[in-house]
């Protein structure tokens, strides 16, 4: 086998077909599920450290966000934030006592199983925001990244 | 023959001219003005090991980076004015002092050109540590501002500047 055959090769159907095989592959895991290695403990129990999961890119390109959602948030670089969505713009979010209160009423959270004790006065959600924060509130909400996030900033929502 | 030469001759020279001037118009520009971005990020940077010119040198970088007059405009603390290159200058020597370290870098740059104006945005990721026993702190914002062309070269007019998770 020469070297003009080994830089030109015949274009058989096979080599063709293995190469489509391969732009495909690669176009699916690392343009619409992005594999991601999750660090922190601040969605534990629904999501855990040093688990990998999948980003789903095109989630939120033909449907909105809703309340409960689970987003993965650009942040800086290649470093994402993994966040419960509990609000949408021009709702008011309060926490008392540990209690989640989004437009005045109660949230029942069944994905938080530490409630803890979190204080927090209400705050109203801006245009074109949301606001997110982690399912682990046996944190200090001092230690625990939350609040208000422009929409842009989502990039996706987790597969599974 | 002769003469299918001389036309592709000539249609590269002209593809490379048509390139060569969009390089200068649009990319150089957009290029500068992503160094300015980056540059700017450098000057909200301090080691631990300081030396003591460094302040100087710091003045000398405001004079090249903003315009004659800035506007800041900042979420946290709630800041928005109108500041000279001096104004300026103490202020940036007033944050430098405070901090024992701190670290600056500017990541997913935008520009955009449109004659001698410029709009940028980016994220600057900001940690480092306080004085007299302060706590260490790490913050990503998100910044905007716009940029104008004095004189061949781009300076900062207007600055803003809020955490991404408000």
């Amino acid at each position: 086998m020469g070297l003009k055959h080994f830089l030109c090769p015949e274009l058989k159907r096979s080599l063709v077909l293995r190469i489509l095989f391969i732009a495909v592959i690669s176009v699916v895991f690392f343009g619409i599920f992005r594999p991601c290695l999750i660090v922190g403990s601040s969605m534990e129990p629904s999501y855990h450290d040093r688990s990998v999961m999948l980003n789903f890119t095109l989630r939120y390109m033909c449907s909105p966000v809703k309340r409960g959602d689970v987003v993965i948030v650009s942040y800086f670089g290649k470093e994402y934030l993994l966040k419960r969505v509990v609000a949408l713009a021009g709702d008011t979010v309060e926490f008392r006592s540990g209690k989640l209160l989004v437009n005045g009423e109660t949230i029942e959270e069944k994905y938080v199983k530490h409630p803890g004790d979190w204080t927090i006065p209400e705050v109203t959600v801006g245009e074109g925001c949301c606001y997110v924060l982690g399912d682990n509130r046996g944190q200090s909400h001092l230690e625990h990244k939350h609040g208000q996030i422009s929409m842009d900033r989502i990039s996706g929502g987790p597969l599974w | 023959m002769v003469k299918k030469w001389i036309f592709v001759i000539v249609a590269a020279l002209t593809v490379a001219a048509a390139a060569g001037v969009w390089y200068f118009i649009i990319i150089r520009d957009r290029r500068e003005v992503q160094a300015l971005v980056n540059n700017v990020a450098a000057l909200a940077c301090k080691k631990k090991d300081n030396l003591p010119h460094s302040g100087i040198f710091k003045h000398t970088k405001v004079d090249e980076l903003f315009d004659e007059k800035v506007r800041i405009k900042l979420f946290k603390p709630a800041v928005d004015m109108d500041l000279t290159r001096e104004d300026l200058k103490g202020r940036v020597a007033v944050l430098l002092r405070m901090v024992d370290y701190l670290q600056t870098e500017a990541g997913n740059v935008n520009v955009e050109v449109s004659g001698d104006q410029a709009t940028f945005s980016f994220d600057a990721h900001v940690s480092g540590k306080g004085k007299s026993g302060r706590d260490d702190f790490s913050d990503v914002y998100q910044c905007s501002g716009s940029a104008v062309k004095r004189d061949g070269k781009w300076r900062i007019s207007l600055l803003t500047a809020e955490p991404v998770i408000k």
